[in-house]
């Protein structure tokens, strides 16, 4: 056991993280070049899920993902309070958990809704702020060696590199004026809300069951109690 | 309430919001394709033609969902009530969209397109689903309706001009 949350999570919502988000971060078209990355990550790890999530308000977002369940594969979020990249972004540096089931400081939801029992993330940055995390998680309790964490963190920086690329093709605003920073949290509103309709719209066409599509839904919880 | 979800009123308030949806993609695809400088003038075009279109939807399913609470239907009413929801959690961010419209014109584009792939994701998974359980929902309770009628026409108490 080895995992204490960090007291001081106010840095998810510090404004000048938040303005780091703009279309082309939180777009569900793959992105293939972090694609590749994420494929790497699991193929060094042997681990089977990789991620680039990205931290936003309500939600983690898989900008590019492998091997996850057909519900997250749907939605591409789930909610952020139950993230363990949250812990990536508020620390600002790595997080590596062996054994889940020894660390009854991380969130339970996602351990037991998919099984998760290992993750090791490294920061993503983007105009220097800490905007997710590059991970890979398993359903086996597991330890990388130095070499591979050290492969893993060279993998989060071409991510991270790959990142400020897509964030440079929003223009940057001229200064942060309240109207601005509403406009910004008016569209993320509707960005974040996004999983909840892919997930509607896999279900209406069939590809996924019932049971799927429900457990899709309380992963994304947060978004709908909060829809008052 | 049964009335209303049993009369003809159901196809036609689904055929409405059918039309409503060609509209609103009409205008989507014409904002999709919009200058900088058209595309304020659009949004305010495809705001006031989703207003009273969300509303109409929202009344659909008041009638839907409570006619399923009637019918004891468990599996549509928690369908209906998800998509409810949906509708909801992206109608209020849409219009929060449509009110605070960002000055710059490049961002406001990219912007747009994550707004015009939600409403046509939601579009379709209505037209998919939310409709054709609106409309089995109606001939569901149709059916006991009119046995109810023909019941009470054919009564004893009726036939004996009871009443």
């Amino acid at each position: 056991m080895s995992f204490v949350p960090p007291k001081d999570m106010s840095v998810l919502d510090d404004t000048e993280r938040m303005s780091s988000f703009d279309a082309p971060l939180l777009e569900s078209s793959p992105d293939p070049e972090l694609q590749a990355l994420v494929t790497e990550a699991t193929a060094l790890t042997g681990f089977p899920i990789g991620l680039v999530s990205l931290v936003v308000r309500k939600i983690q977002f898989f900008r590019a993902q492998v091997g996850l369940p057909p519900d997250l594969s749907a939605t591409l979020a789930t909610d952020r309070c139950t993230s363990f990249c949250q812990f990536v972004v508020a620390r600002g540096g790595p997080l590596e958990i062996e054994d889940t089931s020894r660390e009854p400081g991380l969130p339970r939801d996602l351990v037991e809704r998919y099984g998760i029992r290992a993750y090791v993330g490294f920061p993503l940055k983007v105009r220097g702020q800490t905007v997710g995390s590059f991970c890979v998680i398993g359903a086996q309790p597991a330890r990388l060696t130095a070499e591979v964490l050290t492969k893993l963190e060279q993998l989060a920086g071409r991510a991270s590199a790959r990142l400020e690329a897509l964030a440079g093709q929003t223009p940057a605003p001229a200064s942060s004026s309240e109207a601005e920073e509403k406009a910004r949290n008016a569209w993320l509103a509707v960005a974040e809300a996004q999983p909840l309709l892919s997930l509607s719209e896999r279900f209406a066409d069939g590809q996924m069951s019932f049971e799927e599509f429900q457990r899709g839904l309380g992963a994304l919880a947060g978004l709908t109690d909060s829809s008052d | 309430m049964s009335v209303a979800v049993g009369s003809p009123d159901m196809i036609n308030r689904v055929e409405t919001l059918k039309r409503d949806h060609g509209r609103l993609r009409v205008l989507l695809g014409a904002c999709d394709g919009a200058s900088p400088v058209e595309l304020p003038g659009l949004m305010r075009q495809l705001h006031d033609v989703f207003i009273p279109h969300q509303r109409a939807k929202e009344q659909l399913y008041d009638v839907v969902v409570a006619a399923c609470q009637e019918s004891k239907d468990a599996t549509s009413l928690t369908l209906l009530n998800i998509f409810r929801t949906n509708l909801t959690v992206m109608s209020n961010a849409v219009l929060g969209f449509f009110s605070h419209v960002d000055s710059d014109p490049e961002r406001l584009r990219q912007r747009f397109r994550t707004v015009s792939a939600a409403l046509r994701s939601l579009m379709d998974t209505e037209e998919k689903s939310v409709f054709p359980l609106c409309l089995r929902q109606q001939t569901r309770m149709k059916q006991p309706a009119q046995a109810l009628r023909i019941q009470t026409l054919s009564s004893p108490s009726w036939q004996a001009g009871g009443r």
